[in-house]
């Protein structure tokens, strides 16, 4: 071995020990020959050592944690998603297509029916319970304004929180990772709610809104004054796009051919408080017009982003509750579906009021 | 994410281990990954850029990336350790052209272990960190990669060589010159 070559092995072992924390002096010893060309850089060394005491702000740990820990629930909830989608293909493609036809004729034809009231408690490993989705998706497509939807949305998570509790608790993992996943879904819809994205979807009824209600164009010529007491009369039957937007020359309500039935329907979350909608459409008709609004117009807007708020913390809060409360009985196998649960349940949360925030 | 204090550096085979449970999507091995090798990781960049906010956006990076890509990594007789700085000394070296090699030196957030030192030991550490940092500049970018993996990344040589597609012979020599041509930069400061 060349001497340069021997030299650069003991400095290497020197090094190595004084990484670990041993003391210039303690190399010198076991290398005495060396000791005089050893020492000044061992000396550099344990001075160059000091970078490894060097540590990040401990904020800066805690908010880069933070958003790690949350990258990784996206990734796994994507995943997931993925998963579940891919192996309920068939399950799937039953359910948006005859399944939401088939819902909508009980629930709209027959005031609701006893397959899908017997549906709306089923659990995921029960036969009813693409019925009971599919029922849930009717539901929204046909519940108007934000502050329902949001209601609606916040009433199936927790029926969601249901079924990971209960799927948890009998060992069933993937039924469990669905499950948070449909969660995270109800959760994001909130979130978008909050952050108004979700006002002109009419969501994923494939196909039933359209079906149901007449295109905006066709309503223009429909004038009627907006209901605002939505309890008082039939659930009147409004698209999104004329409640929020487009800006027609009159205020437009069109009584649903549905809504008798819709008021004779068990499920009350059919029948949609559509107060805000109402409320948006008058003010958006009015500014259009050029009409003065009345004093209540500003107000009307607070107190929805107030009714979101407090929909989105009630919610929240309960939702926190039950899970911990779930989590401190869980069983260990049933543990990681319930803490995916809260995490995510933290997250959205955040999200929403950030977004309500902004908004 | 659970807390989970781990000193020192993984045992290897610990480290298959979690490598594999992590790309499968196990949080808790993600967990201990993570704790295992942030700080150090920032350590290395915090050495290469000297800039205390550029070096925490790029340790953030370095993990997303771990996060986005743990399952294309196959062991292959390369240590995860070796392919985790792999992906920070390539952030740097983006980082290095990005910047015309114009880093710039900050301190002032710099933070150092142990609150319970007293306050002379912390100033002393402080001033050789400035003190190392402000001499490394003089050395080439081969030296300063070689002093930031062994001494920021607590390194070992076989695990330098990796990420350094050198030989250990080569990656002992050059740690010769990089201490050297350290000890040198240093008196020239001090005088």
């Amino acid at each position: 071995m060349r001497k340069e070559e021997k030299f650069n092995n003991i400095l290497n072992e020197c090094l190595d020990r004084i990484l670990k924390g041993e003391s210039v002096e303690q190399c010198l010893l076991s290398y005495p020959e060396q000791a005089r060309e050893l020492e000044p850089l061992l000396i550099t060394a344990k001075t160059a050592r000091s970078i490894s005491t060097v540590q990040p702000r401990s904020a800066y740990k805690i908010e880069a944690k933070r958003q790690f820990q949350a990258a990784l629930i996206q990734m796994q909830v994507k995943q997931n998603e993925r998963k579940a989608q891919s192996s309920r293909r068939f399950q799937w493609r039953w359910q948006s297509g005859w399944a939401i036809a088939l819902v909508a004729v009980v629930v709209v034809v027959l005031g609701g029916g006893g397959t899908v009231a017997a549906a709306s408690g089923s659990m995921p490993d029960s036969g009813l319970y693409p019925i009971k989705l599919a029922a849930e998706n009717v539901q929204l497509a046909l519940t108007i304004g934000e502050v329902a939807k949001t209601q609606l949305n916040a009433t199936f998570a927790d029926r969601r929180v249901e079924e990971i509790i209960y799927t948890a608790e009998k060992g069933n993992p993937q039924e469990s990772q669905a499950a948070v996943v449909r969660l995270n879904t109800n959760l994001i819809n909130i979130s978008e709610l909050a952050a108004g994205k979700l006002k002109n979807k009419s969501e994923s009824a494939g196909g039933l809104a359209p079906l149901m209600a007449p295109q905006s164009s066709d309503l223009s010529k429909n004038a009627a004054p907006p209901i605002i007491n939505s309890a008082l009369a039939p659930s009147p039957l409004v698209t999104p796009e004329i409640a929020t937007g487009g800006a027609p020359t009159e205020p437009v309500t069109l009584a649903s051919p549905v809504s008798a039935s819709s008021t004779a329907a068990p499920s009350a979350s059919l029948a949609a408080p559509s107060t805000d909608a109402d409320i948006a459409g008058t003010t958006a008709n009015n500014q259009a017009t050029g009409r003065w609004a009345g004093p209540n117009s500003v107000k009307v807007s607070i107190t929805k982003s107030e009714k979101l708020a407090q929909i989105i913390q009630d919610n929240y809060a309960k939702r926190k509750l039950k899970l911990e409360q779930a989590l401190h009985n869980a069983s260990p196998k049933a543990r990681p579906a319930i803490e995916q649960a809260i995490a995510q349940s933290d997250l959205e949360y955040a999200q929403a009021l950030q977004n309500l925030a902004q908004n | 994410m659970d807390e989970i204090k781990i000193t020192g550096n993984l045992p290897l085979s610990d480290e298959a281990n979690l490598v594999q449970r992590a790309q499968k999507q196990d949080n808790q091995a993600f967990a201990q990954l993570y704790e295992a090798y942030f700080d150090k990781i920032y350590r290395y960049i915090s050495f290469r850029v000297r800039n205390d906010m550029e070096a925490e956006d790029m340790t953030q990076q370095v993990f997303m990336k771990v996060l986005n890509s743990i399952s294309s990594y196959k062991s292959q007789g390369v240590p995860f350790s070796s392919w985790l700085y792999r992906i920070a000394h390539n952030l740097v070296v983006d980082f290095m052209r990005q910047q015309n090699k114009k880093s710039t030196v900050d301190i002032e957030g710099l933070q150092l272990i142990s609150p319970a030192e007293d306050t002379q030991s912390i100033i002393e550490k402080q001033a050789d960190v400035a003190a190392v940092k402000e001499a490394s500049r003089k050395l080439t970018a081969s030296q300063q990669e070689v002093l930031s993996l062994r001494f920021a990344g607590e390194l070992s040589i076989s695990e330098c060589a990796s990420i350094m597609d050198k030989s250990e012979g080569a990656i002992k020599a050059l740690q010769h010159s990089a201490v050297q041509a350290l000890r040198k930069a240093l008196v020239v400061n001090v005088l």
